[in-house]
């Protein structure tokens, strides 16, 4: 089945494309890398799939439709930045994403509270950035999501943390569950992808299976990653 | 564990890693292999990635799958002797390529192994 | 239900302002009530909420909608499965409360200063009338508030020029507010007449006090009102759904 379809989308934002023209297929079950440096436009592209941004040109399609309220139901999304409310605390955070979903599974966020090590009674705003970058992924895990896009989930964050945050995207592995994260950090993670997508000023210019290019190429995602932003 | 090198294919990685860990008896004939889930978490690599290797070695008759029940070791053919053979052999290979790159001939290679076998004692 | 997930939402994260401001208000009243044969205290119990007050709540509604993106809580409010008009009902919602909240010690307050200020009892439907215009003012502000997140959500859906934006739709709202539903009450002509009698101050004179003058104000205008008001919050969903980025 088809989770994510593309077709010649493009965004724009005053004069500069942040997207151009781009056409991808994404299948269900696949772990997907969305690589490039900053301003690739990878950002972007999440937040189209996630409803939060609207196509300047072609069209994407999230599990058979455009993005909306229906899509919005089966759609968890992990900003980069820190969308929490800050007032809160966590076991409200908790609490505030558990009423909206019907898909929510509160025993799997009681087990991933203990996992990600985080205090329920702690407030938001007393958070280190690592910690809000383990709760904000908690919120998208605890939910039985088809679709989960996690915007550079490793950047900026504490090595603890980030080997938390890598081993519950692992544990999160379902076969009816589509994964896309984007990072510009290739090195650590790579391993996680069935596929990569390279962007590159808003284009696509290679994708394909991760184990097919190290094949091919007898080189790492990481190695290719370096020389083709060289 | 093991320390991928991540030039290569990962799952052919996971395929000799299993191997080998057969050969040297440590995964005996009919023993279970972790479910794909498990050995994920444990090596860091996707699920997908797993399967992968585990069809790679069914592919290569080491291993089977019992439908709901997980990924055995095969029994019979009882895949060590052959592995054994095979990863001997591969390790032969990557001597005398080291030789020859080296710029020595195959016969100063093997003089090389006669004297290191002698230096450990080793009758057999 | 979401919409009452979301109305708790924003109680909860405007809790200390309420408080403070409330605090402030009864301080105030209480301070004029005391002091009501000084010249100031007129000023201080009666001016001051009565211009704060609509600053105050009109601030509130824009900070309302830019604080989700100041503090990019919009993120995640805008990823939720929940559709526009209820994100903007809850807010509507905790607007209204807070202004009912707030406004009722100013009301009391100001009705006690006056029955101190001034030496002889009041008219006899005084107080009636009192509440009437008091309960007025909440559909005044229940008027107000869709103009202000049309005005608010509109900055959100541009790139550029998002203040000047803003600032024209919510003039133009205001204005375009006016005809329309002046329009929309003639046509509803045929409602009849809230009668309220207003109070006047006469100082001095042998008629001293509070005077009493009948007046009305025609239903149709609070139906159109209310019509228009709701015309424009849909307007604001719309674009929330269609437009607004994060």
């Amino acid at each position: 089945m088809t989770v994510v379809e593309a077709v010649n989308l493009s965004k724009r934002y005053g004069r500069t494309w942040a997207l151009r023209g781009v056409n991808l297929v994404i299948e269900e079950g696949m772990v997907v890398g969305l690589l490039g440096p900053n301003g690739s436009g990878k950002s972007t592209f999440l937040r189209l799939l996630a409803g939060l941004s609207h196509p300047s040109g072609g069209e994407v399609k999230v599990l058979g439709e455009r993005p909306g309220l229906a899509t919005k139901k089966q759609v968890a999304f992990v900003p980069e930045i820190d969308h929490l409310y800050r007032w809160m605390r966590v076991r409200d955070t908790l609490d505030f994403q558990a009423g909206f979903y019907a898909d929510f599974d509160p025993a799997r966020g009681e087990e991933l509270l203990t996992f990600m090590n985080l205090d329920p009674g702690a407030r938001v705003y007393n958070l280190s950035k690592g910690q809000r970058a383990r709760l904000k992924l908690m919120l998208a895990l605890a939910r039985q999501a088809r679709l989960v896009l996690l915007d550079e989930p490793f950047s900026g964050i504490d090595p603890p943390s980030r080997e938390r945050i890598l081993q519950g995207i692992l544990m999160a592995y379902r076969q009816d569950r589509t994964v896309i994260i984007s990072t510009h950090l290739v090195g650590e993670v790579e391993k996680l992808f069935d596929q990569v997508v390279f962007l590159s000023q808003g284009e696509v210019f290679l994708a394909g299976e991760a184990e097919s290019l190290r094949a091919e190429r007898g080189k790492s995602i990481d190695e290719i990653f370096r020389e083709e932003y060289r | 564990m093991p320390h991928f090198d991540e030039s290569r294919p990962i799952y052919l990685q996971i395929v000799d890693w299993i191997c080998r860990r057969v050969a040297r008896g440590e995964l005996a004939p009919g023993a279970r292999l972790p479910s794909l889930r498990d050995l994920a978490q444990e090596l860091a690599v996707n699920p997908n990635t797993v399967q992968h290797a585990y069809q790679e070695l069914e592919r290569q008759g080491i291993a089977f799958t019992k439908r709901g029940q997980g990924t055995f070791i095969s029994e019979s053919p009882d895949p060590v002797g052959s592995l054994r053979q095979r990863l001997a052999e591969q390790a032969a290979e990557a001597y005398l390529k080291e030789i020859a790159n080296l710029g020595l001939s195959f016969r100063e290679g093997l003089d090389l192994l006669a004297e290191k076998i002698k230096e450990r004692g080793v009758s057999n | 239900m979401s919409l009452l997930r979301l109305y708790g939402k924003e109680m909860r994260a405007s809790l200390g302002d309420i408080i403070m401001v409330t605090a402030v208000i009864v301080l105030l009243e209480i301070l004029a009530i005391l002091n009501y044969d000084k010249p100031w205290s007129a000023a201080l119990g009666v001016m001051v909420p009565m211009v704060g007050l609509p600053l105050y709540f009109l601030s509130t509604s824009f900070e309302s909608i830019h604080r989700e993106w100041n503090e990019h809580t919009a993120y995640w409010l805008l990823s939720l499965p929940v559709r526009e008009e209820v994100i903007l009902g809850a807010k509507t919602l905790a607007l209204l409360s807070r202004f009912i909240i707030l406004t009722l010690p100013a009301a009391i307050g100001i009705y006690l200063f006056f029955d101190k200020l001034i030496p002889v009892p009041f008219p006899p439907d005084f107080t009636s009338t009192y509440i009437g215009l008091y309960v007025l003012s909440w559909f005044l502000f229940i008027t107000v508030i869709p103009i202000v997140f049309l005005a608010a959500v509109s900055r959100h859906a541009v790139q550029r020029w998002g203040w000047l934006v803003q600032a024209l739709i919510f003039v133009g709202g205001f204005w375009a507010f006016g005809k329309v539903s002046a329009w929309l009450a003639g046509l509803l002509d045929f409602l009849p007449w809230l009668s309220l009698r207003v109070p006047g101050i006469m100082i001095g004179g042998p008629q001293r006090g509070i005077t009493m003058a009948s007046h009305g104000i025609p239903l149709s205008m609070v139906v159109s009102g209310l019509l228009v008001a709701g015309l424009i919050f849909y307007l604001a969903a719309l674009l929330l759904r269609y437009r607004v980025e994060v």
